[in-house]
């Protein structure tokens, strides 16, 4: 599986890249992909690295605590996150089954939050991380609530921020859950 | 289009985007250990070379998948 660090010689391959939702798509075609103040962006290539069948970027995160106080509300951080700021999977490649074992099926999704995952443990060892949080779209919150185990971040969460008017599910996932920590 | 194929392209979008507003939470975060399907998934990835090659004509993905 060739899964790389986003560089400008794949920007050409970027300019082919959709998967169907604009923002996401925008972050790989602006040069916003390239900017390390963005996070880091990774890319599945196809093994003749003429197509990109997919792509995530990370981000050094943080998750707070909020507690009320009298009248004063106060942050208080739980612990250093990965945020998964963007995952996605070339549009006409979406729900192709790659490989079937018994009643597990595995997609391109499965093969690109793995490779996401195993980076977040080794990144672990290097400095201190206690989440990985995720914003998902509706379509892709079956990957990572159902087959995956990302929790739901708060039913409430409205009640302590607003979000815009795409409907998104803030997920986390403690990393000492993820499978080979 | 099949049903099999319609539901999978719907729920395996994978799609996820940054959020405007940072994580935080009034609640206790607790820990959920991954289920035994999610971890056979993970151990026959992890088991498991896959590679991909695209078709130029067509556009379809040709994959193959090996025991490590």
């Amino acid at each position: 599986m060739n899964i790389v660090k986003y560089t400008k010689e794949y920007a050409k391959l970027a300019k082919e890249f959709s998967c169907g939702n604009a923002v996401i798509d925008k972050f790989l075609h602006d040069g916003s992909a390239l900017d390390v103040n963005r996070g880091i962006t990774y890319v599945m290539l196809s093994d003749e690295s003429d197509c990109i069948i997919g792509y995530y970027n990370i981000e050094n995160g943080r998750v707070d605590r909020i507690d009320t106080i009298g009248d004063n509300d106060v942050f208080e951080l739980m612990g250093g996150a990965i945020n998964i700021n963007y995952l996605a999977v070339k549009n006409s490649l979406q729900g192709m089954l790659i490989v079937q074992d018994g009643d597990n099926k595995i997609y391109l999704g499965d093969l690109l939050l793995r490779d996401c995952e195993k980076r977040i443990l080794d990144l672990r060892e290097q400095t201190g991380i206690s989440f990985v949080t995720v914003c998902s779209t509706d379509e892709g919150y079956h990957l990572y609530h159902v087959r995956n185990g990302y929790e739901d971040f708060e039913e409430d969460m409205s009640t302590v921020v607003q979000e815009s008017d795409l409907r998104c599910h803030k997920l986390y996932k403690c990393v000492d859950d993820i499978v080979g920590a | 289009m099949s049903e099999e194929k319609k539901e999978g392209e719907i729920i395996m979008n994978a799609c996820a985007i940054k959020p405007t507003l940072p994580f935080v939470t009034r609640k206790n975060i607790e820990r959920t250990p991954a289920s035994a399907e999610n971890k056979k998934r993970v151990d026959f990835m992890d088991s498991h070379n896959f590679s991909f090659s695209i078709d130029k004509e067509t556009g379809s993905l040709h994959c193959k998948v090996e025991k490590k």
